[in-house]
């Protein structure tokens, strides 16, 4: 029988508990069977920076020529990435990179292909900033915002101050926080339904989780990634990680990305090069183009055509529809 | 009692250690605070090309003839000490022109402010055979634990704000100095910018000359001679400024070591 006196230190820790658990994460839907969300202490999640951050997100204010908004380049029925081989900035300019999908990112450890920005905070500063994305100073975004009456609200009411750098990116990064990926019929499987699977899916989740395949070395996880950043055998002129460490055994290098929702954000790898996942497929299974970086875990497979388009079918289990159509993460 | 202590405890640590910490910087703790007899002494500060007066957008010719023009030219300065005749040194902390301290003890010269460029220190009133003072950023502010390079840009203040044009937003970290503009390659005029970044390129530069440190303008002034950024200590004319693109833009590798080694040790800059 508890004592009162436990009884009220018991529900003491328990209302704390609750309350920081709140604080990390209950504006985002995280499946059980993911990791607590990681959250900032100085930008924790609020419905206000969340719907502002959303309305940010889909802004063209945020572009010098007020026609591209981070939902330009990451669309939410391609998971948050761009269908396109390069995204298209202000005045039609183009990168060199394919934009990344956009989802469980408060688990990622760094941010941008080469992982050289270690917060979504400071990530956010990046495109609007960029010449060939936005081309604002953070300045001038700050300014057209608070010519809005409207905004000056919302600011107010999500921060207590009027807009400025930190908070327009802390708003989009709190935004960013909440889109979390979990529920496909991969994850319907692993949670116990067993036909949620295909038996030629279920045959490519062997291969993809076994030595055939050998994904799972660095597609791991409940993110199906290790967050490591390396060279996949893709042959580029890109520096990739050796932009950041000025190392030439860098050259190459990029992160090794989620694959959850793959089949909804093609073109694939860091310059959107391969087209269908049947190409990423045939790509690991020669084992690559040559990079003299490759990572030693990428080497011809001895894969049939029958175990390739296995390896195919169950990547497409991996995609989240309801992170596609949601409501809650499209135009406000 | 001491199960639910430990209950607690292992709730919160499994709580907050989700939570990661990232702080905004209001200021740069550590900073040495000049002791004795202070005065706050504005030092001019003035560009040229070799014998002549320079600015941006003005014609210069370099050392190895190549004509050019500065279309931007930028350097963080901090931690300034000065040399005494006897080998010892006091601590300058930089301040705006009417004493008080700048933001994170740093300041940013641009050639952009034109008759504006000074540096003014609070320092021991004295006489001073040379100056020491570091080009660039570092990691920690003085205290060596407070981050100072690496922070959000977008929580900080002028002159290490995220508008500053000296931050490099996909690798966070600002650039210590910039110099950018235009040279004349066969009658064409080509671009060329040269960036200094990241830890291990900050620098330590040593100006030797007699100066007094007294209230108001200082009769000595801050020269930089923008040709010598183009010339080794040995006297070489490196990086090529008229040489191929890969010459003439960079952010980091070889080439970026050679503009650090010009600006700390080919004479950029001097006391006159």
């Amino acid at each position: 029988m508890k004592t009162p006196m436990k009884t009220t230190i018991m529900g003491a820790v328990l209302s704390l508990a609750l309350s920081l658990v709140a604080a990390c994460g209950s504006f985002a839907d995280v499946p059980e069977s993911f990791p607590p969300m990681p959250v900032p202490e100085d930008d924790p999640i609020t419905a206000e920076k969340v719907e502002l951050g959303r309305t940010l997100f889909f802004d063209t204010r945020l572009s010098r020529t007020e026609d591209v908004s981070c939902a330009s380049c990451h669309r939410q029925d391609a998971a948050f990435a761009d269908p396109r081989r390069v995204s298209v900035g202000v005045g039609g300019k183009t990168g060199t990179r394919n934009a990344p999908a956009l989802f469980n990112l408060a688990w990622s450890k760094s941010f941008f292909w080469d992982g050289g920005v270690p917060t979504l905070e400071q990530q956010a500063i990046g495109p609007i900033t960029n010449p060939l994305e936005m081309n604002m100073t953070m300045g001038e975004v700050v300014q057209r915002l608070r010519r809005d009456p409207d905004m000056l609200d919302r600011f107010q009411r999500a921060f207590g101050e009027d807009p400025s750098p930190a908070n327009i990116t802390k708003a989009i990064a709190t935004f960013e926080r909440t889109l979390v990926s979990g529920s496909s019929r991969f994850d319907r499987f692993e949670g116990g339904e067993k036909g949620a699977l295909s038996p030629e899916e279920k045959e490519g989740r062997d291969i993809f989780f076994g030595e055939r395949g050998e994904c799972f070395h660095c597609h791991t996880g409940f993110d199906f990634t290790n967050h490591e950043i390396v060279n996949n055998g893709m042959k580029t002129d890109d520096l990739g990680l050796a932009r950041i460490t000025e190392d030439p055994r860098d050259a190459g290098k990029f992160k090794v990305p989620s694959l959850r929702n793959v089949a909804l954000t093609a073109p694939y790898m860091h310059d959107g090069s391969l087209v269908t996942l049947e190409e990423v497929v045939e790509h690991y299974a020669k084992g690559g183009q040559g990079h003299e970086n490759t990572d030693p875990t990428i080497h011809p497979l001895s894969l049939d055509e029958s175990e390739k388009r296995a390896l195919v079918a169950f990547l497409r289990t991996l995609s989240d529809f309801e992170l596609a159509t949601d409501p809650r993460f499209g135009p406000p | 009692m001491k199960k639910i202590a430990s209950v607690f405890a292992l709730v919160s640590s499994v709580v907050l250690a989700g939570c990661a910490k990232s702080e905004p910087l209001d200021a740069c703790p550590g900073l040495p605070e000049p002791q004795g007899d202070v005065a706050t002494m504005t030092i001019p500060l003035s560009l040229v090309a070799g014998d002549e007066p320079a600015s941006l957008g003005a014609p210069l010719v370099a050392a190895s003839g190549a004509e050019y023009h500065l279309e931007k030219l930028k350097l963080y300065v901090t931690a300034v000490d000065l040399m005494k005749a006897d080998g010892s040194h006091e601590h300058a902390l930089l301040v705006d022109e009417r004493g008080a301290p700048l933001a994170y003890g740093v300041q940013l010269v641009d050639a952009e402010e034109r008759g504006a460029l000074a540096l003014s220190i609070k320092a021991p009133r004295g006489a001073y055979v040379g100056m020491e003072l570091t080009g660039g950023v570092p990691a920690f502010c003085p205290d060596g634990a407070t981050k100072l390079n690496h922070v959000d840009a977008s929580t900080m203040q002028a002159p290490l704000d995220v508008d500053s044009g000296m931050y490099w937003s996909w690798d966070p970290g600002y650039t210590f100095f910039k110099v950018e503009g235009r040279v004349d390659i066969g009658g064409v005029e080509e671009p060329f910018f040269y960036h200094v970044g990241s830890d291990r390129r900050l620098m330590r530069i040593a100006i030797e000359g007699a100066f007094q440190v007294e209230a108001g303008v200082s009769t000595s002034r801050i020269v930089l001679d923008v040709n010598r950024l183009f010339v080794t200590e040995e006297g070489a004319n490196l990086p090529r400024l008229d040489g191929a693109d890969a010459d003439r833009s960079v952010h980091d590798g070889p080439l970026s070591d050679q503009v650090r080694a010009n600006i700390e040790r080919s004479g950029f800059i001097t006391l006159r």
